[in-house]
C-alpha cells in the first residue's frame, strides 16, 4: 500500500513538470469578447447608416440639445432670463461663465466634438465601403457633411476661435474664427450637393435634406456678413418649393405636430424610442433613451426647474402692436404661461395654482416646448419627447427679408416679412410702416424676430451678429430690456475655450475677454 | 452552516479520491497520467484542489510504528510537557511524535540516536543507551534574529535578508481594531502610508514608499502564498505575521506585480498538540471625533439674504421676515441629527491543534460595524478560515480553504457631491421629516428657500444600496524532497468572487430638485464572480558545503482570471411597490466578462559565505494577455547583497554590539495595472438616434485607445545598515532608496476637440522619481517584572515627476497641476491679496471682470494687469513628506498597556468643504462665514457673500489650502488577565479596553487629515468629504481554552 501511493505521487509530480499548464500561449492573447473590434466594422451598407446615424447621436446628449445647447443659446438674450440656483446657468446669461469650471459650456464644447469626430469617422470610413448603390452613398456622405457642419457651425459661433477637424488626427489645433466659418460653409456646400430634398422612407424622417443643407448655408453666409451669397441660399430653399408656414405657431413646439411642412431641421426626441434611462452623455448604453430634458429645465416653478424664463420685456413687445382681430399676438400665449385669466397649465389653473403667492402669480413662465398641454402633469421625469427645431421656415423667409434688406432690397423685405406676419394675424407692414429705410427696416427685423423666435436659440445670435454689443446706444436699450446685459464685458459674446481644451492642446489661446 | 457545507465539502472530496484511488490498477503511471490529463483539462476549476486533497488525506494511511523507547518531552523553561514533539531515529525513516501529554514512543535500538525537534526549541540529540525511558527537556530558541520571515515563495531567516523587509509587530498592529488587515499596517513600517475612511467596510488606500504610478499605487497583497488584490475580504484576527517587501530586490520574484512592493500576510497555521480553543470578543463604541462649526438657522439666513440682496435680487421667501413665508420653527443641526452612536462587534473563534502529520488552526471571525450616521448603513461580515498542513517522510503538503461572506450596505451620494460634504452643507432651514412629502423626509422649495439642498439622511434611509459579497478560497499544496535538498513544490489555488449589488431607488419626494417620480424609480441588480486560478511549480535546491551556502529556487506560475457580470436595470416603480425587477414598467439587461491570464518564470539564486556575505539574484519573465502580443512579455531582475560586519573575525566591535549588517540592492519591476483589452480599439453600438420615433441602430469609435500600451518599469537602488546593540535588545535600521519608475501608464487628458470619449488616452507616457530615508528603532526590555519594548519609524520621500503626457504637457487635477521638475499633483491655485475695500481699490487693481466691492483680490503673478488662470502658482506638495509611527508598551504582572501614535506631515490639503461651506451661496455656511465683508465690516478677510459669486471668489485659492499635518494617537489598550485558579477548562482570560483615533494634533479644520482620497489621482490632496474616521472605545475579552 505504502509504496503504491509513493509511486502514484512520483509519477504525479514528475509529470506534473512536464505536462501542467493552465496557461498555453494561446491563452496569452485575449480579445475582447464584449465588443465587436472596429476592424471588423465599416464593410457594409447598413455600418455605414449605424456609422451615420451615430453622429446624429450627439445631438441628444446634455451637451448639446438634450439640455446644455438651448440654455447656453437662450440665456444671453433678452428674452430670458434666469434666477437659476445653479451658478454656472444663473450666469450665462450674465455674461460670467467661470473660465475654472466648465461645467455646462464645456459640455457642449466636447460634445460638437465628439459629433464632429463621429462625423470624421463616416466621412473617412465610409467611401472606402463598396456601396453599390450610390444614391446611399452619397446621402450618407451628404448626411455627415452636414452634422460636422452643423456641430463646428455651433462651436464657431459660440467659442469663436476654435480646431477645425476635417480628417481624424490626435490633436487639432486652434483656427481662427473666420477659417472655421470657411469649414462650415464648405461643409453645408458639399452637404446641400449630396443629400435628396426629401425621404421617401417614412423612417428617414428627420435625417438631413438638401432644403436643412442650404438653409444652414445660407445662415453661415449671413453670420459672416456675405449678404449676396447667403441670399442665394436662402432663395434655393424657397424655390425648393417643398417647405410652407403651419397654420398654428404653436404646432412647433409640441411633440403632436412634429417634422412638419415649416421644420427645415428638427432634434428628433422621442419618449417611446429607446430605453428610459437618461442619456446624459459619455459612452453610450443600451438604457438610453431619446429624450430631452428642456422642459424640465425651463418649466414653470413646482411642474420644473425654472431655470430660465421669460423676460417682461419680451412679455411688453408682444402686447405692442394687436393682430387684425384686435387680439393679442397668438405668439405670446404660445410662448409663456403668465396671469391670464383661464391660463391653464398642466391642467392646473394658473391663477388658482399660483394664488397664494404673489412672487409667481405675477410671473413669467416658459411654455415653449413644453409638455404643458394637458397630457402630463409635470416634468419631473426629465423625459421630454418635444423635437427641438433648429431650423423653421419662417427663419428662412425673415433671414431671406434681412438679406433682400442688407443687398439695398428694402421693399423686397416686406413681402416675406409679411408672410411670417400673416401667420399670426398680425396687420399688413407695409399698410402700418410703409417705407421704411434701410435701418429701419434692420430695427423692424430685429423686432420681428424677437416675438417669432423667442426661446429658441436665435436672438442673442442676432444680437451678436448685429454688432449691438459693440454699439454704446444699443447695449444701452439692452441693458434697459434686460439687467443681465449690464455684467457684459468686451469679449464676453463667446463662451471661454474649455480650460482642459486650453491645458491640453498647445498653443490654444483663450478668448478675450476672459 | 459553513462547517457543514465543508464538511460535506471534504466528504465528497475523500470519497471521490478513495474510489480513485481503489481502482486503480497496479502499475498506474499510464492511469495517473490520465487523471492528471483530466485536471489539467479541467484546471480553471477546482479539480487540482481535488487531486491535491487526494495526496493529503492519503497519506494519513502511512503512519506505522512499533513501540521500544518511550519517554516524556518537557521545556526547559518552565517545565511543562511538550506536545507533539518529533522524534527521529536518525538515519532511518523511523519517527514518532510526541502525544498531548508528551508522551512518545519509538522503536530504536542501543546506539542509535534520536532527534528531537520543535518549533521555537533548539534541536536536542540524544544517544539510545541500555534504557527503554528518555526524558528530554528542550530549550527555547532565543535568537531574535533566527526568526524565518515568509518571502516570496520561500522563505529566509531574518538574519540573512539582503532585500529590504519590514517585519510588522502583530502584537501592536493587531491592536488597531478593524475589518481590513491593511489598516492595521497604519504607522508600523517605516515608509508605509495608509489612508483611510470611516466608513464601515470602506477601502483602505495602501502606499509603500511612495506614489511610483499614476494608475494603481496599491501593493501587492499575498495571504498565505496566494496572490489578492486586497485584503478586504479576510478576517485581521487571523494573521500571525505580515511582511512588507519594499525594496525591488525582495518584491522581484513577484514581478510585474511587485512594483508597488508586497505585503505578505500569514495566517495561523496549526501546531502540533492538543486542541487550543481561542475565544476573544469585543464590542465598540465610535463617534464622530470632529464636527464642522456650520451656521445655525439665523446665521444661514443672514448670510444667504446678504448675498440675495448683493446680487440685486429679492430674498428668497423663507428667509426674509417680512414675507409670511418666513422660517423661524426650523433650525436642524445636520450634523446632530445625522450623527449617532456606532456600534462594532466583532468575535473570533479559533481551534488549532493537530499532529504532525496533520495539523489545523481553524479560525471563525464575525465583524459587525453599524454607521456613526443615522442611516442604514453598516457592515457585517463573517468569514471562516482553515489551515492544514503535514510532513510525512520527504513530504510536506498544506491546503487553506477560507470563506467570507459580507453584506455592505452603502452610503449614497447624489452625483458629483460626497455624502459628508451634502450633510455639512445641509441648510437648516430644511426639515430632517415632513409627513406631507412623499417618503416621509423633509425637503426645501424653490418658492421658499431657492436653495438645492440634498437631506442625507432622508436620502440613505429611502434608498437600498447593498453589496453582498461571497468569497471561496481554496489553496492546496504539496512538497516533496526529492534528494537531499531538492524540494518540488507543486501548488494549487482557487479563488471565486461572487457579488450581488442592489440599488434600489424609490418614489420619493426630498423637496425641490431631489424629487424621484415613478418613471425615475428605478432597481439596479448586478451580480457577477470571478473566477482566479493559479497554479505553481517550483523546485528548490539548497547546498551547505563547508562555509558555502546555496540556495536556487525556479518556477512556473501561471494564472487565470475570469470575470463576468450580469447587470439588470428596471425602472417604473409605484410607492410601496415591491423592489423587484419583475414590477418594474421597463426593464434592461445586460452581461460582459473578461479574461486575464498570465504566465510567469521565476528564479532565485542565494548564496552565502560564512554567515558574512550574503548575495541574493532574482529573475521574472512575464507574460500578460493585458497588452498586445507583441508588448506582452517583461523581464524583471533584482540583485542584493549583504555584510555581516559583526561576523568579520578581523573586526573587532565592542561586546555590547550584537550585529551590524550593511546590505545593498538593486532592481527592476513592472506593473501591468491596466484594464483588459485596452490595447484594442472597439466600437460602441449604442449610439443610435431616432427617426420618426423608432430607434435607429448607431455605432462609432467612442474611446481612444494607444494599440502600443505596455507594462510600466520600475527602478529601486536600496542601501541599508542595521544594527542591533545589548543582544538585539536595541535594533536599529537605517535605510535610503532611489525608485525609477518609467513608462508609466498614464490617462493623458486629450483635449476635448479630439471627440474622444473619455477625453485622456492610456498610454506609457510617464516616469517619476521617488527616494527617501526609512528609519526605524526597536528597544526591548524583558529583563525585570516590568517588561516594555518602545518602538519607533520614520519614512521621508520625496516624489519627483520626471516625464508627463504627451510633449510634457502638464496635467491638471482638482486644484493641483502634475509636471515635470515637481511632486505629482501638487497644488496649484490663486493667491489672493485681500478684498477689495472700495471703487478705488478696484480701479486701482489688476483687472478683475465682474469682481465688485467686497470681493476678494486675487494676485497678479504675471503682472499682465489682468487676473487669468495664468496668475496660478504652485501652492504646496499634497504627499506627506514624512510619515512615522511609536509604539510604546508594557507589561507589570498581570497588567499590560500600550500606546501607538502616528503621523504625517509635510503636505498641504486644497479643504473643498470648506471651500463650499465659504462660497457664501444657498447652501449651509462655515461660522467663518459670519465675518463677511460688508460697509460696517470691513476689517476682514472673508468676502461678502453674492449669489452667482460672479468675481469667483471661491476659486482655487490660498484660501481653502491648509496644512495636512497631524499627530494622532492612533491607539491606546489596557488589557488585564486574570488570575485563574488551575483548571482542565480556562488556561487564560484577559479583559482589555481599547481606544482608537483618541486625540490628534493638527492645523487641518477639515473633518480628518487622514482622508482617503482618489490612488494614484492627481488630485491626491484634494479633500472633498471623506467619512472621517470615527473614535472608537473597545471593551474586549481573550479567553483560552
Amino acid at each position: 500500500m505504502k509504496h503504491k501511493i509513493y509511486n502514484y505521487l512520483a509519477g504525479f509530480f514528475s509529470l506534473a513538470i512536464v505536462t501542467t499548464s493552465c496557461v498555453t500561449d494561446d491563452d496569452l492573447i485575449q480579445v475582447d469578447p464584449n465588443n465587436d473590434a472596429v476592424d471588423s466594422f465599416w464593410k457594409t451598407d447598413q455600418d455605414a447608416i449605424e456609422g451615420v446615424n451615430a453622429a446624429y447621436g450627439s445631438l441628444l446628449t446634455d451637451g448639446t440639445y438634450m439640455r446644455s445647447t438651448p440654455l447656453l443659446l437662450d440665456l444671453k438674450g433678452d428674452d430670458t432670463r434666469s434666477n437659476s440656483p445653479w451658478d454656472a446657468m444663473y450666469n450665462v446669461g450674465r455674461f460670467n461663465s467661470n473660465v475654472s469650471n466648465a461645467a455646462i459650456y464645456g459640455w457642449a464644447y466636447e460634445t460638437y466634438y465628439q459629433g464632429i469626430y463621429r462625423a470624421n469617422q463616416v466621412l473617412e470610413n465610409v467611401p472606402k465601403i463598396s456601396i453599390t448603390d450610390s444614391a446611399l452613398k452619397n446621402r450618407i456622405l451628404g448626411e455627415a457633411y452636414f452634422l460636422r457642419g452643423l456641430y463646428l457651425f455651433h462651436a464657431v459661433n459660440m467659442f469663436k476661435n476654435v480646431p477645425v477637424p476635417t480628417q481624424i488626427a490626435a490633436i487639432y489645433p486652434q483656427k481662427t474664427e473666420a477659417e472655421g466659418w470657411a469649414q462650415v460653409i464648405a461643409d453645408f456646400k458639399s452637404a446641400a450637393e449630396f443629400l435628396p430634398v426629401s425621404y421617401s422612407n417614412a423612417n428617414d424622417k428627420g435625417r438631413a435634406t438638401k432644403g436643412a443643407a442650404l438653409g444652414y448655408l445660407g445662415k453661415a453666409y449671413l453670420f459672416t456678413k456675405d449678404f449676396p451669397n447667403a441670399k442665394i441660399a436662402f432663395k434655393q430653399v424657397i424655390d425648393l418649393g417643398v417647405y410652407s408656414l403651419v397654420s398654428n405657431y404653436r404646432d412647433n413646439f409640441t411633440d403632436t405636430n412634429e417634422n412638419n411642412s415649416e421644420s427645415l431641421f428638427e432634434v428628433q426626441f422621442s419618449r417611446s424610442a429607446g430605453g428610459v434611462d437618461l442619456g446624459w452623455g459619455g459612452a453610450p448604453a443600451t438604457g438610453w433613451g431619446k429624450t430631452s430634458a428642456r422642459a424640465i429645465t425651463y418649466g414653470p416653478r413646482a411642474f420644473g426647474w425654472t431655470d430660465v424664463q421669460p423676460t417682461f420685456t419680451l412679455f411688453n413687445e408682444y402686447k405692442q402692436e394687436k393682430t387684425t382681430t384686435n387680439q393679442d399676438d397668438p405668439r405670446l400665449d404660445a410662448t409663456m404661461f403668465y396671469n391670464k385669466p383661464g391660463m391653464m397649465l398642466y391642467g392646473q389653473n394658473f391663477a388658482t395654482f399660483y394664488g397664494g403667492n404673489a412672487g409667481d402669480l405675477n410671473d413669467l413662465f416658459c411654455r415653449k416646448y413644453q409638455n404643458s398641454d394637458g397630457a402630463y402633469a409635470n416634468e419631473f421625469d426629465w423625459r421630454s419627447g418635444i423635437n427641438e427645431r433648429l431650423l423653421r421656415y419662417a427663419d428662412i423667409l425673415l433671414m431671406y427679408a434681412e438679406c433682400l434688406n442688407e443687398t439695398s432690397d428694402t421693399p423686397g423685405a416686406y413681402t416675406y416679412i409679411q408672410m411670417v406676419r400673416n401667420r399670426v394675424g398680425l396687420p399688413n407692414l407695409a399698410t402700418t410702416k410703409p417705407g421704411m429705410s434701410q435701418a429701419q427696416m434692420r430695427d423692424q427685423i430685429g423686432h420681428e424676430r424677437f416675438l417669432e423666435f423667442p426661446l429658441e436659440g436665435h436672438r442673442f445670435d442676432d444680437i451678436r451678429r448685429w454688432g449691438w454689443l459693440q454699439d454704446p446706444v444699443k447695449l444701452a436699450w439692452l441693458k434697459s430690456r434686460d439687467v443681465e446685459f449690464n455684467s457684459y464685458a468686451t469679449g464676453r459674446e463667446f463662451f471661454p475655450i474649455p480650460q482642459l481644451e486650453m491645458d491640453n492642446n498647445p498653443g490654444t489661446i483663450q478668448n478675450t475677454g476672459y | 452552516m459553513i462547517l457543514i457545507c465543508l464538511y460535506a465539502f471534504f466528504l465528497i472530496i475523500f470519497t471521490n479520491v478513495k474510489s480513485t484511488l481503489i481502482n486503480q490498477p497496479k502499475n498506474s503511471i499510464m492511469t495517473n497520467k490520465r487523471l492528471f490529463y483530466y485536471c489539467n483539462f479541467l484546471l480553471p476549476r477546482k479539480a487540482w484542489l481535488l487531486t491535491m486533497v487526494v495526496m493529503l488525506f492519503s497519506s494519513f494511511n502511512l503512519i506505522a510504528q512499533d513501540k521500544v523507547i518511550k519517554g516524556v518531552v518537557t521545556s526547559a523553561k518552565d517545565g511543562m510537557t511538550l506536545p507533539g514533539v518529533n522524534v527521529i531515529v536518525k538515519g532511518t525513516t523511523r519517527s514518532a511524535n510526541a502525544d498531548f501529554d508528551g508522551n512518545f514512543a519509538v522503536q530504536a535500538n542501543p546506539g542509535e540516536v534520536l532527534i528531537f525537534s520543535y518549533i521555537g526549541y533548539a534541536s536536542q540529540q540524544v544517544t539510545v543507551g541500555n534504557q527503554d525511558k528518555i526524558n528530554v527537556s528542550l530549550k527555547e530558541d532565543v535568537n531574535k534574529l533566527d526568526e524565518v520571515v515568509v518571502i516570496g515563495y520561500g522563505t529566509q531567516k531574518k538574519s540573512d535578508l539582503s532585500g529590504a523587509v519590514s517585519v510588522v509587530n502583530m502584537e501592536s498592529a493587531k491592536k488597531t481594531i478593524t475589518y481590513d488587515t491593511a489598516k492595521m499596517l497604519q504607522g508600523q513600517v517605516a515608509g508605509v502610508t495608509v489612508q483611510s475612511s470611516g466608513e464601515p467596510g470602506g477601502f483602505v488606500n495602501i502606499k509603500i514608499r511612495g506614489l511610483s504610478s499614476f494608475s494603481n499605487n496599491n501593493p501587492l497583497f499575498v495571504i498565505d502564498g496566494m496572490i489578492v488584490d486586497a485584503p478586504f475580504d479576510f478576517a485581521p484576527g487571523d494573521v500571525e505575521s505580515m511582511q512588507v517587501l519594499k525594496d525591488a530586490s525582495s518584491a522581484a520574484i513577484y514581478g510585474v506585480r511587485g512594483a508597488n512592493g508586497v505585503v505578505i500576510i500569514t495566517t495561523k497555521k496549526g501546531k502540533l498538540g492538543k486542541l487550543d480553543v481561542k475565544y476573544k470578543s469585543l464590542v465598540g463604541f465610535q463617534n464622530v471625533a470632529k464636527t464642522w462649526d456650520v451656521t445655525d438657522r439665523v446665521g444661514y439666513q443672514t448670510i444667504t439674504s446678504a448675498a440675495e440682496k448683493n446680487a440685486g435680487l429679492t430674498i428668497a421667501p423663507g428667509n426674509d421676515p417680512t414675507s409670511s413665508s418666513y422660517i423661524t420653527n426650523v433650525n436642524t443641526d445636520w450634523q446632530k441629527e445625522a450623527y449617532e452612536t456606532g456600534i462594532i462587534k466583532n468575535h473570533s473563534l479559533s481551534f488549532n491543534g493537530g499532529a504532525e502529520t496533520m495539523a489545523y488552526n481553524m479560525n471563525l471571525d464575525y465583524f459587525n460595524n453599524s454607521s456613526y450616521i443615522k442611516s442604514p448603513q453598516d457592515y457585517e461580515r463573517l468569514s471562516m478560515n482553515l489551515n492544514l498542513n503535514g510532513k510525512k517522510g520527504i513530504f510536506k503538503y498544506g491546503a487553506k480553504i477560507g470563506y467570507t461572506q459580507s453584506d455592505k450596505e452603502n452610503f449614497n451620494s447624489y452625483v458629483g457631491e460626497t455624502a459628508i460634504g451634502a450633510l455639512v452643507g445641509a441648510v437648516p432651514t430644511m426639515p430632517v421629516y415632513d409627513a406631507n412629502r412623499l417618503g416621509g423626509y423633509g425637503g426645501t422649495t424653490n418658492l421658499t428657500q431657492r436653495a438645492i439642498s440634498l437631506n442625507v439622511i432622508g436620502f440613505n434611509n429611502l434608498i437600498d444600496n447593498s453589496g453582498k459579497r461571497n468569497r471561496f478560497i481554496g489553496d492546496i499544496w504539496g512538497e516533496v524532497e526529492i534528494v537531499k535538498g531538492l524540494k518540488y513544490k507543486i501548488d494549487a489555488s482557487f479563488d471565486r468572487l461572487d457579488y450581488e449589488n442592489r440599488r434600489y431607488i424609490p418614489q420619493s419626494d426630498l423637496g425641490w430638485y431631489y424629487i424621484t417620480t415613478k418613471d425615475e424609480a428605478s432597481l439596479d441588480v448586478s451580480t457577477g464572480s470571478t473566477d482566479k486560478t493559479f497554479f505553481n511549480n517550483t523546485l528548490s535546491y539548497s547546498l551547505d558545503i563547508d562555509k558555502h551556502k546555496f540556495d536556487a529556487l525556479a518556477g512556473l506560475v501561471q494564472e487565470r482570471s475570469d470575470s463576468y457580470n450580469h447587470w439588470s436595470r428596471g425602472v417604473g416603480y409605484d410607492y410601496g411597490e415591491i423592489s423587484k425587477l419583475q414590477y418594474a414598467d421597463a426593464t434592461s439587461t445586460g452581461e460582459s466578462n473578461t479574461t486575464i491570464t498570465g504566465k510567469s518564470f521565476i528564479s532565485r539564486i542565494n548564496y552565502s559565505f560564512d554567515d558574512r556575505y550574503l548575495l541574493q539574484a532574482n529573475f521574472r519573465q512575464d507574460k500578460s494577455s493585458l497588452f498586445s502580443e507583441n508588448n506582452n512579455s517583461s523581464n524583471n531582475y533584482s540583485f542584493s547583497g549583504a555584510w555581516k560586519l559583526s561576523n568579520e573575525k578581523f573586526i573587532h566591535l565592542p561586546k555590547w554590539v550584537s550585529n551590524i549588517k550593511l546590505r545593498a540592492s538593486y532592481g527592476k519591476l513592472g506593473n501591468n495595472t491596466i484594464p483588459p483589452y485596452f490595447f484594442a480599439t472597439t466600437i460602441n453600438s449604442f449610439a443610435g438616434y431616432d427617426f420618426n420615433n423608432a430607434l435607429a441602430p448607431g455605432t462609432t469609435v467612442v474611446a481612444s485607445l494607444d494599440p502600443n500600451v505596455k507594462w510600466e518599469d520600475n527602478e529601486t537602488s536600496d542601501v541599508a545598515v542595521e544594527i542591533g546593540l545589548f543582544e538585539n535588545d536595541l535594533q536599529f535600521t537605517a535605510e535610503y532608496f532611489v525608485k525609477n519608475s518609467t513608462n508609466l501608464l498614464i490617462g493623458v487628458p486629450l483635449p476635448y476637440s479630439t471627440g474622444a470619449f473619455p477625453a485622456s488616452i492610456t498610454t506609457n507616457a510617464g516616469a517619476m522619481e521617488n527616494k527617501g530615508f526609512e528609519f526605524s528603532a526597536t528597544y526591548n526590555n524583558n529583563h525585570h517584572a516590568f517588561k516594555y519594548s518602545i518602538s519607533a519609524n520614520l519614512g521621508t520621500l520625496k516624489n519627483e515627476v520626471k516625464q508627463i503626457g504627451l510633449n510634457g504637457n502638464p496635467i491638471y487635477g482638482a486644484a493641483s497641476k502634475t509636471e515635470v521638475g515637481r511632486s505629482m499633483g501638487e497644488i496649484y491655485a490663486y493667491e489672493t491679496v485681500g478684498i477689495f475695500q472700495n471703487a478705488a481699490d478696484l480701479a486701482a487693481s489688476p483687472t478683475q471682470t465682474n469682481a465688485g466691492v467686497g470681493d476678494i483680490k486675487f494676485r497678479d503673478v504675471n503682472g499682465d494687469g489682468m487676473i487669468s488662470d495664468l496668475d496660478r502658482t504652485y501652492q504646496g506638495v499634497t504627499i506627506p513628506k514624512y510619515s512615522y509611527g511609536m509604539n510604546f508598551s508594557a507589561n507589570y504582572k498581570n497588567w499590560d498597556f500600550s500606546m501607538f501614535w502616528q503621523g504625517a506631515g509635510g503636505n498641504k490639503v486644497f479643504n473643498s468643504i470648506y471651500r463650499n461651506l465659504m462660497s457664501g451661496q444657498y447652501g449651509n455656511h462655515h461660522t467663518d462665514m459670519l465675518n463677511y465683508w460688508s460697509t460696517t465690516n470691513t476689517n476682514t478677510d472673508v468676502p461678502r457673500p453674492i449669489i452667482g459669486d460672479p468675481n469667483a471668489n471661491g476659486r482655487d485659492s490660498n484660501r481653502f489650502i491648509q496644512k495636512g499635518d497631524y499627530l494622532r494617537l492612533q491607539t491606546m489598550e489596557i488589557g488585564y488577565e486574570i488570575p485563574i485558579p488551575v483548571n482542565n477548562i480556562v488556561q487564560k482570560a484577559k479583559v482589555f479596553v481599547n481606544g482608537q483615533n483618541l486625540w490628534t494634533l493638527t492645523k487641518y479644520t477639515g473633518a480628518d487629515p487622514d482622508f482617503n482620497s482618489n490612488d494614484g489621482s492627481f488630485s491626491r490632496g484634494y479633500d472633498n468629504g471623506s467619512f472621517p474616521n470615527p473614535r472608537t472605545i473597545s471593551l474586549g475579552v481573550e479567553v483560552n481554552f
